[in-house]
């Protein structure tokens, strides 16, 4: 059904990496330029829709299954995002004074929060993606 | 007389919305022009602390996940939720279609 254009695929197949690190770069500078977490998931969300939509299913080499991805790795997002945020307020002094300001792990407790909060959207989005997808697979 | 509405309830409302847009309009008075951070003490302390007491240099995102980083993750949480919502409803239409009626896994 799905027969996209080889022109997409070839294109999908070179930028594809690229979009994922420029996706952990947003996050990883997001406390010095603008960005962060929500714009990184964003990102990294958008490269997966790049895949699945020019993409069959046998073409792509992973195998994501929607119940495996409910079950262990979005809710350990999820909960990792939770006790960092509840943790991190312990720490978040020592983290910063020991750090200089302007340079890349300046940023503490929000490099952190900022990593989390990528992984949290960033599973959230490629969940959406693959559920509604997976049913114009079939 | 001529009966304005056709029940209590619409009157009720129409006075309702209009004592909330008078309070709306009154209240929007008092609210700063753009731009002028002294009359907001807790502006003052994020503008001019900000970047010494969370080390990041961006502002908006000090704000975000540092200051307010509890109501980002209420955001966060209300996200997660809806994705999973959505891979929830969404997973097993094919299954249900085919068995008719009712849910069957």
């Amino acid at each position: 059904m799905n027969t996209m254009d080889t022109i997409i695929k070839e294109t999908t197949k070179i930028v594809f990496p690229f979009i994922l690190v420029y996706g952990l770069y947003i996050a990883l500078h997001g406390h010095l330029t603008p960005g962060g977490g929500f714009a990184a998931g964003a990102i990294i969300g958008s490269a997966f829709a790049l895949l699945v939509i020019s993409f069959e299913k046998k073409d792509l080499e992973h195998k994501l299954i929607i119940h495996d991805l409910i079950d262990i790795k979005s809710v350990s997002g999820l909960l990792m995002l939770l006790v960092l945020s509840k943790l991190g307020y312990h720490f978040r002094d020592a983290l910063i004074d020991s750090q200089t300001i302007f340079r890349l792990w300046s940023g503490g407790f929000t490099a952190m929060m900022n990593i989390a909060g990528m992984l949290m959207v960033a599973t959230a989005i490629i969940l959406i993606i693959y559920s509604l997808e997976k049913e114009a697979w079939k | 007389m001529k009966i304005l509405y056709k029940n209590k309830i619409e009157a009720a409302t129409l006075l309702l919305v209009f004592i909330f847009s008078v309070m709306l309009i009154y209240g929007a008075g008092g609210i700063h022009t753009y731009g002028d951070i002294s009359g907001s003490a807790v502006a003052q302390q994020y503008l001019h602390n900000g970047s010494e007491l969370t080390g990041s240099t961006n502002i908006v995102n000090s704000i975000v996940w540092d200051f307010r980083g509890f109501d980002t993750l209420g955001e966060e949480i209300v996200f997660f939720t809806g994705a999973i919502g959505v891979a929830l409803v969404a997973r097993n239409i094919k299954k249900t279609r085919k068995a008719g009626s009712g849910r069957k896994r």
